[in-house]
């Protein structure tokens, strides 16, 4: 598979591969992060309901227990801060389950360069 | 790293190179390396660059879900599949919408003139230069294969897919591969003589 009409082609797709525009590299990245994200999201079959259940009532009582009350120690405001900042925050939350995924998204540099 | 991701990884234990981490790790790296060829796959196929970005994305999103977990040298074969299903499913309802556009008196091509339009990046012929037209004139002979000839060649040939592989991502068998190759191979020969000589 070496001929010179072969070659030929392999390098013309290649230059073309190389030389996308920058909005398409742009869209494929994005297609790969929400692909590994979803590769991230228990799967149905290996993630009865019933943990899903267990899980939002232990959220729940925790909230309940750190939720701010008159006289408490400012030390436990961080505590409070982070229990808002995932309430608010804009991800799946079958995703906050699984640490490893934002261990990988913690690596990923900011300005969108992977 | 943001304010939140720090606070999550604060809530969860000690994850320091898991190897679920890893493999979110390996999964990025090698849709990375292929997305790009995969898109042109798509592209030229498909000739239309909106298609082929959601051919890919969505082969991307199958992929990661059904098979993440599997055996890293499964994944391209079984990337490539899902892939080459996708273009064979879009070029089948485009077949089915071409076929109701000719019973209705028209063409999909006639129904939209921004498809007809020259592309205004395109500069002149006579400003080009010979090797990047001979390369647009290898990329429109690929182009131009039927579909099951153009995945042979591609995938044999650009991916390099042995030619197992290359059956199970065309989901044929390993004799179809090689008659639809060696078609591809002898079309491509007659329209690029010119080329050769």
């Amino acid at each position: 598979m070496n001929e010179p009409l072969q070659d030929a082609v392999r390098d013309a797709l290649d230059a073309r591969a190389r030389d996308l525009d920058g909005a398409t590299l742009s869209r494929l990245r994005q297609a790969r992060a929400h692909a590994v994200a979803q590769a991230a999201r228990p799967a149905p079959w290996r993630h009865p309901g019933w943990l899903g259940a267990l899980g939002l009532a232990g959220a729940a009582l925790l909230a309940v227990l750190l939720w701010p009350t008159p006289g408490r120690l400012p030390a436990e405001a961080s505590d409070e801060e982070v229990l808002l900042e995932i309430a608010t925050l804009d991800v799946d939350l079958e995703l906050v389950e699984e640490p490893e995924f934002f261990e990988w998204l913690g690596e990923q540099p900011l300005d969108g360069s992977a | 790293m943001s304010s939140c991701t720090a606070n999550l990884l604060w809530m969860s234990p000690p994850v320091t190179a898991s190897p679920t981490a890893a493999r979110y790790r390996d999964l990025d790296a090698f849709l990375g390396e292929v997305e790009r060829r995969a898109y042109v796959m798509a592209e030229l196929a498909t000739r239309n660059p909106d298609d082929a970005l959601d051919l890919v994305q969505d082969a991307m999103l199958a992929f990661a879900r059904r098979y993440g977990d599997r055996p890293q040298a499964d994944w391209a074969p079984l990337f490539h599949r899902i892939l080459q299903n996708r273009i064979r499913d879009w070029a089948r309802r485009r077949k089915v919408r071409q076929r109701w556009l000719g019973w209705l008196g028209g063409s999909e091509e006639e129904g939209d003139p921004v498809q007809q339009a020259p592309d205004p990046h395109t500069p002149p012929p006579e400003q080009r230069l010979d090797q990047t037209a001979a390369a647009e004139r290898l990329q429109a002979a690929v182009a131009e294969l039927p579909l099951r000839q153009q995945q042979a060649f591609l995938l044999r040939v650009w991916e390099g897919l042995d030619v197992a592989d290359t059956a199970r991502a065309m989901g044929c068998s390993d004799g179809s591969v090689k008659t639809h190759l060696s078609r591809a191979l002898a079309s491509l020969r007659r329209q690029l003589e010119e080329y050769r000589t």
